[in-house]
């Protein structure tokens, strides 16, 4: 049996005489079908009664509410214990985001350690540095360097992503010499493996870093 | 209201001297009183090509520095009674102006002129800085290459952080079979890039040469297209709505640039 409660602190799912993580995904499955995109990003909180799990269990159902659901598991506990999860914060705070309201003209230079978005181009001959990601709501055709002291996760994501030269972390990559192939939609770079990738750019970019 | 428009491009040899004289001569047609400041000091060439060379006596330092009065150091045109030419020092330093002088000799030509045109020395030096000081208005010329628009584009960036917004482009020396055949950028291309108003194409043209060898402006010369390109331009800064003519443009992108003049009804 799986019942689903709102509470003030989240959504309280409660587990009774439930055998397997299996059966626990297909009831959870059955609850959500209508609703799942409707719950994403709530705080969950797990009531198992008198049930016992092994941590590897207690690792497949955070997993399971994270990444198949996109909620925050906050707390797992039965009839005489309880064990809480530090909130993840999936969004970088504001603070750190540097926002350019314009063009980026040759010869203009961001230097910024955070995040940077730009409202308009980045015009050949500019250029982006930033310890964080970028985000180009317009056209990245000058140089962009993300994670620019090391982080290797950082992206770089353009409405249309055209640039000079692309740098994520110690990686380099360059526009290809002579006529190229620009698609008309946006796209992102990041890291995989040893090299740099452009690919579409989809609203659930945790999926795609997870390819990683 | 008179209007200081500085015509400036970055690289070199894109053809502001002749856009210059051509579209100050072009004024002056249209019963405009109007006066060319060359601030290529140093480099001096706007009185050759206007054909005012033997003329002068005084010139822009000597004013700067009061050695003459500004009256004396003007130069009226061969033709036109209401054009005249403020040429630039040919020995001297460019140091040898400040901006801040710069603006009050543009403020105090505006009580006399309709247009006072200045023509920018290549570069973002202290040539450039002197010759944006006093200016309004901005005409950026590019020719489509590559390097020349990256330098607009730097020269834009560099107007727009001296609040002096709304510069409009001139595209010259187009030659409509090299873009034709994707050897040349189109014009499509530049706009999307600059992303500034556009104001004329000028398509390339031997005559601009011979006429520049003359000492006559093209614009005069019915038979020729550049000048007339100039003519339309000339008209566009009076404020007329003149489409862009077939040569200037191919015929698919008429219907794009027509957005940028805002005559899309
Ligand atoms: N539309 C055109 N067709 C053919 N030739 C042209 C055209 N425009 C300019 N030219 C030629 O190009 C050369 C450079 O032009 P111009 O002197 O006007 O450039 P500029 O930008 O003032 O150069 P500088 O930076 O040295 O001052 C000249 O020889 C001129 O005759
Ligand atoms: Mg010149």
């Amino acid at each position: 049996m799986l019942i689903l409660k709102g509470t003030k602190d989240g959504l309280l799912i409660i587990l009774r005489n439930i055998e397997s993580i299996t059966e626990f995904e297909e009831k959870l499955k059955e609850k959500f079908s209508k609703s799942k995109d409707f719950f994403a990003g709530a705080d969950v909180i797990i009531d198992l009664g008198e049930m016992q799990l092994s941590v590897e269990e207690k690792q497949k159902i955070i997993e399971i509410i994270e990444k198949d659901y996109f909620m925050n598991l906050t707390e797992i506990r039965n009839y005489n214990h309880s064990q809480k999860f530090l909130r993840k914060e999936t969004i970088t705070p504001a603070a750190e985001t540097f926002f350019v309201k314009k063009t980026l003209r040759s010869g203009q230079k961001i230097n910024h350690d955070g995040n940077v978005v730009i409202l308009g181009d980045v015009n050949p001959g500019a250029e982006v540095i930033a310890t964080g990601d970028i985000f180009v709501f317009g056209v990245l055709r000058g140089i962009a360097h993300a994670g620019a002291s090391g982080d290797n996760k950082a992206i770089v994501t353009a409405f249309r992503l055209q640039p000079t030269q692309l740098r994520i972390a110690d990686k380099i990559s360059r526009a290809p010499d002579g006529m190229v192939f620009t698609p008309s939609f946006p796209e992102v770079a990041l890291i995989k493996g040893e090299r740099i990738y452009i690919e579409p750019y989809f609203c659930n970019l945790e999926k795609s870093k997870e390819g990683i | 209201m008179s209007k200081v428009i500085v015509v400036t491009s970055g690289k070199g040899g894109v053809g502001k001297t002749t856009t210059v004289a051509n579209i100050g001569t072009g004024l002056a047609l249209l019963n405009k009183k109007v006066v060319l400041l060359d601030a290529d000091i140093g480099l001096r060439n706007l009185d050759v090509v206007m054909g005012l060379e033997n003329r002068i006596v005084y010139d822009l330092v000597d004013v700067v520095e009061g050695i003459c009065k500004l009256r004396q150091a003007l130069i009226r045109d061969k033709r036109f009674e209401e054009l005249y030419l403020l040429p630039a020092a040919q020995t001297k330093e460019k140091t040898a102006v400040t901006p801040e002088q710069m603006k009050e000799l543009c403020d105090k030509l505006k009580q006399d002129f309709d247009y006072i045109l200045i023509d920018c020395p290549a570069g973002i030096e202290h040539g450039f800085k002197n010759a944006v000081a006093g200016a309004d208005n901005a005409i950026i010329v590019t020719t489509p290459e590559v390097a020349a628009v990256r330098d607009a584009d730097r020269i834009i960036g560099l107007l727009e952080a001296s609040e002096l917004p709304g510069p409009k482009l001139v595209i010259n020396r187009l030659r409509s079979d090299m873009v034709k055949k994707g050897d040349m950028m189109d014009i499509e291309d530049m706009i999307e890039i600059l992303a500034i108003e556009l104001l004329g194409v000028v398509p390339e043209d031997e005559k601009i040469v011979i006429s520049t060898n003359k000492g006559e402006p093209a614009i005069s010369d019915p038979a020729s297209k550049a000048g007339q390109a100039f003519r339309n331009i000339s008209r566009r800064i009076e404020g007329e709505d003149v489409p862009l003519m077939n040569l200037e443009v191919e015929n698919s992108f008429m219907e794009r640039l027509k957005i940028f003049f805002g005559l899309k009804r």
